[in-house]
């Protein structure tokens, strides 16, 4: 009996290829911008564990300087004898032929559980590690590393991209150094410690949650790739949900048969559950397989833009990670499910007397149409209620979700408006037939169109957001990156002769004092600049007043950046307490993107006031000839390194920039191309169903090719139609991303920007996609014979 | 006895209440005997045929076939009915399209477990399907559909033959060939045939008429 059954089930398929193809394809291109999406997260973040773990960054509080980058050893030593269990660390960067590594030096024997070696592949014991022993280096720079140290060097998968991890001493010895970076701190200390102001007051111990790690910074960024890859998927499920729901409302007639033969409905419903299956295993397994081959193209320009962007280094190759391919196959199996229940339910519920033919299939009646009109007005209230009411980032998604999922459901009855105008207006039989006749094809085409609406939306959205971005930051990078020449001095001491060299050859200069400190109950960085022609032109504020910048320069006021403003609920004219017993009045809040920490800015004056000992080391220069300049500089005794051309800096943003365009316009090509093809599948089966609904109109006069002609006209407007309803949407999804998302996840908003001609070319190539979508089915309806016409009418009872 | 009907009854929901259709309909019937069920359109012939099939369920009354109550099976047992006791000519085929008529004739069969290559060859070619096996059901003329349909059932080799009007697509001549053919068919395997029809000349060539008017038989 299952054989029997299998093998009606699977003849259905074999007469109807195309319909199969369509459904494996859909599934596939589904999944595979969803797993494509998750490899590329998948592989980020698991560079950045690696990187992390090393540390036990997230898991263990750490003594950093307070300023400056080194802790001094004897400040080690000094916090050991009181009593102190920490952990010394050595960090820094070497030049490794053509590429950098970055050097980590741990010590097994005092490294708390969970860091340092133990997030090696083979944990080594402590004697083999210590001093000359052996160096653990990621597999991409182990070889470099071979040729410049003489101890044994292991190549280990889980030390994170481009770092070796070694002894502390060897790691001091290859970065010149005598200082330390940073100290973890163990978990269980002795009770009776004395207070960390007292035995290493220039210190101070970072939160295991405050820490700047990167994973954090570079969130939005898979924040964002998410959501696309969920709207891809989404896209997606709404061919197979189309493709499915139409094959099983072609075979209730089989279905029918099968029960009035014998076979139980319990059997027949999982048997058809066991083909669904079977088909999201094999689309699962190609759409990972394509998801893979995506973010093996797409991870090189994601690994530069991440880099570039947060100095996040991750793997440029592509690992089979367990969790992304499994995610894969479940988001395969689950969307056939999502899709397949309400066929399969109502197949349970059908009675074996009922009609065969009839329903057409999805959302086909004016009964459905209403209740799908009423379930959007549901949506989109909870969707206005979640956004402007609700807090968090949940809420967020789901207000999201519910303002596409509304604005999706609403289409057929929003189209369907706007054809019955259009019908009423018509002028003559033929126009009349043809709105009418329109109007009788969206329920078939819902689905489809649906699809082509969220993938244009998603495509308006997430590029306004991106170019939003882009606008924003380089607005960004003008103002921070404003001087000519950025300059590194080595020590204190060289700063003071550094500046007294720039003073005669530069027309301003602006150096750099900063200290770490907690702003508004939170961590924070205080920084001192010196208020001249190039911050009163350049740094603009989101919100501040006209003469923000001459208050700072007299130590009136402080400027904030929205990060700081937003969680501390400052804004302008607020107060703020920047050292004990002093409060400034807020001039003004400054944008400061993917920073994660809160900054305030002071007037050097003051801030020098308030910190006596802090030196500037870091200076900003604008010169006349930047290659005077540096020749000058470099006379005088600096390193190239410690010279900073700024404009290189500027060029190489913009050029992450446009990797991370190239990402995006990928995927929303993609995006588009998935939407286009639920179109031309949703036409090609109705091309089928559409010979009896033709032939009375052929046997009335019209011809098969002005026929062919309608049906492409059709398709045309009903793409025009939703594309101009996708526009609005895409806005407001981009809002949604922007205003929203962004701020609950990260505490900063971006300002949106309008591109009017981006979303008109988009508008144009939905449209030219539903043509060629609808080419070959027209040509094919064209070409009908007519005896296959004639049959309509013969087949007549 | 194969089949025992005893005071069957049935109503549909209609806009103004409950329509009765059959009000207490007794009838029996053995195995080998033919039964040509006559009555206007509206009459219950189908739904009678139906219920007997453990397609429906009655409203009241006992259906005993083959020694076991219809009316009071559950799904699966009705399905299992279905399968290996009784085999359906439907008015409408119900032939499934994406099949070959090989695979048509063959599919009842397969299903009960009863699979006979030497009786469906010969039931295809004493209904003149020969040189149709390799066509789909869509490629066919409504006669020849119906002769697929009577050949999936007399190959299933069910007890009792439920037939719905099986010769309505064919003129006068072929429909009583064909009716001919299937009593002999039934005969010899031993089965009993039920048949509902509205033509007289038809129901004459069975062993035995019931006239059902008005839910009741006449």
């Amino acid at each position: 009996m299952i054989r029997a059954g299998l093998t009606a089930l699977w003849s259905h398929w074999r007469q109807s290829k195309l319909q199969l193809v369509t459904l494996l394809a859909g599934l596939a291109l589904a999944t595979a911008l969803w797993s494509g999406v998750q490899a590329i997260n998948s592989e980020a973040r698991a560079s950045y564990d690696a990187a992390a773990a090393v540390l036990g960054e997230g898991r263990f509080d750490q003594l950093v300087p307070a300023s400056g980058e080194a802790i001094a050893l004897d400040t080690y030593v000094a916090l050991r004898r009181a009593g102190w269990q920490v952990s010394p660390v050595v960090e820094g960067d070497i030049a490794l032929g053509g590429t950098r590594a970055r050097i980590v030096g741990v010590d097994p024997l005092t490294a708390p559980g969970g860091s340092g070696t133990s997030v090696l592949s083979a944990p080594p014991e402590p004697q083999e590690f210590l001093g000359d022993g052996v160096i653990f280096a990621h597999p991409g720079v182990a070889t470099a590393l071979t040729d410049r140290v003489s101890a044994q060097v292991i190549a280990d998968a889980g030390v994170a991209p481009d770092t070796a991890l070694m002894d502390v001493s060897v790691a001091a010895r290859l970065l010149e150094t005598s200082d330390l970076s940073r100290l973890i701190v163990v978990p269980d200390q002795p009770m009776g410690l004395p207070p960390l102001s007292e035995v290493a007051p220039d210190l101070i111990r970072q939160g295991a949650q405050d820490g700047a790690e990167v994973g954090r910074l570079t969130d939005s960024f898979h924040l964002n790739l998410t959501a696309f890859g969920l709207l891809a998927f989404v896209v997606g499920l709404f061919i197979v949900h189309g493709t499915i729901g139409l094959a099983f409302e072609q075979r209730r007639g089989m279905v029918r048969t099968l029960r009035a033969l014998g076979m139980p409905l319990r059997v027949l419903i999982a048997l058809l559950a066991m083909e669904m299956a079977a088909f999201a295993l094999i689309a699962g397994g190609v759409g990972v397989l394509l998801g893979y081959l995506i973010a093996g193209a797409l991870l090189p320009d994601v690994a530069a833009t991440l880099e570039g962007l947060y100095g996040a280094q991750i793997s440029g190759a592509l690992q089979l990670r367990p969790d992304w391919w499994l995610t894969g196959l479940g988001i395969a199996f689950a969307g056939t499910l999502i899709a397949a229940s309400g066929a399969l339910w109502r197949i349970a519920r059908m009675p074996i007397l009922a009609s065969p033919g009839g329903r057409a299939w999805a959302v086909a009646s004016g009964k459905t149409r209403g209740w799908l009109g009423l379930a959007a007005i549901a949506l989109g209230a909870l969707a206005a209620v979640a956004l402007v009411f609700g807090q968090g980032l949940l809420v967020a998604f789901a207000g999201l979700g519910a303002l596409l999922m509304g604005a999706a459901l609403a289409l057929p009855a929003l189209l369907d408006r706007v054809l019955a105008w259009a019908e009423a207006r018509a002028r003559g039989i033929r126009a009349q037939w043809f709105w009418a006749d329109t109007r009788q094809q969206v329920p078939g085409l819902s689905l489809a169109l649906m699809a082509l609406l969220l993938a244009a939306a998603a495509n308006v959205g997430v590029s306004t957001m991106v170019s939003s971005f882009r606008l924003t930051f380089v607005d960004f990078l003008d103002q921070r990156l404003a001087s000519d020449l950025y300059i590194q001095a080595e020590d204190e001491t060289q700063a003071a002769e550094v500046e007294a060299f720039l003073r005669p050859i530069t027309s301003e200069i602006m150096p750099l004092l900063y200290v770490d400190t907690r702003l508004a109950d939170q961590p924070a960085e205080l920084y001192g600049v010196r208020v001249g022609a190039t911050y009163r032109e350049n740094w603009g504020f989101l919100a501040g007043r006209d003469t923000a910048w001459q208050d700072v320069a007299q130590g009136t006021a402080v400027v904030i950046n929205e990060q700081m403003a937003r969680r501390a609920g400052l804004w302008l004219g607020d107060d703020l307490v920047v050292a004990p017993g002093v409060t400034l009045p807020i001039a003004g809040v400054f944008g400061d993107y993917g920073n994660p920490v809160g900054q305030a800015v002071l007037g050097e004056d003051l801030f020098l006031t308030l910190y006596p000992d802090a030196r500037p080391t870091r200076f900003g220069i604008r010169v006349d000839s930047k290659e005077a300049a540096r020749a000058a500089l470099l006379e005088f005794g600096l390193k190239e390194p410690q010279i900073i051309d700024q404009q290189v800096i500027k060029d190489f943003s913009l050029d992450v920039f446009e990797r991370t365009f190239t990402v995006t316009a990928a995927l929303n090509v993609l995006t588009l191309s998935v939407a286009g093809f639920a179109i031309l599948t949703s036409l090609l089966t109705l091309a089928a169903i559409r010979v009896p609904q033709l032939a009375p109109a052929w046997a009335m006069g019209l011809t098969r090719a002005a026929l062919g002609r309608l049906e492409m006209v059709r398709a045309v407007v009903l793409a025009a139609l939703t594309m101009l309803l996708a526009v609005p949407l895409g806005l407001m999804l981009a809002w949604v991303l922007l205003a929203v998302v962004n701020v609950e996840a990260f505490g900063w908003r971006l300002p949106m920007f309008i591109f009017p001609l981006d979303y008109a070319t988009l508008a144009v190539f939905g449209v030219l996609a539903a043509a060629l979508a609808a080419l070959w089915p027209a040509r094919r309806l064209a070409r009908t014979p007519p005896a296959d016409l004639l049959k309509v009418f013969s087949n007549e009872r | 006895m194969l089949l025992n009907v005893t005071n069957l009854t049935k109503s549909y929901a209609g806009p103004d209440g409950e329509v009765p259709v059959l009000r207490g309909v007794d009838l029996s019937l053995d195995r080998g005997e033919t039964l040509a069920l006559t009555g206007e359109s509206g009459s219950g012939k189908s739904t009678l045929l139906h219920l007997v099939g453990g397609l429906d369920l009655p409203g009241g009354g006992q259906i005993m076939l083959d020694g076991q109550d219809v009316a009071q099976m559950d799904d699966a047992g009705r399905a299992a009915l279905r399968r290996d006791t009784v085999g359906v000519i439907f008015q409408q085929f119900n032939l499934i399209p994406s099949m070959t008529v090989a695979a048509n004739i063959g599919f009842h069969a397969r299903l009960a477990g009863r699979q006979d290559g030497a009786r469906e060859a010969a039931l295809t070619e004493a209904l003149g399907l020969t040189d149709q096996v390799q066509k789909f059901p869509e490629q066919l003329s409504g006669g020849q559909q119906q002769r697929v349909a009577i050949a999936r059932t007399l190959a299933a080799k069910p007890a009792l033959v439920l037939a719905d009007e099986p010769t309505g697509n064919l003129d006068e001549a072929t429909a009583a060939e064909v009716i001919d053919q299937m009593q002999a068919l039934v005969t010899e395997a031993g089965s009993a045939l039920m048949m509902v029809t509205h033509s007289t000349a038809l129901a004459a060539r069975m062993g035995r008429r019931l006239h059902l008017s008005q839910g009741r038989l006449a």
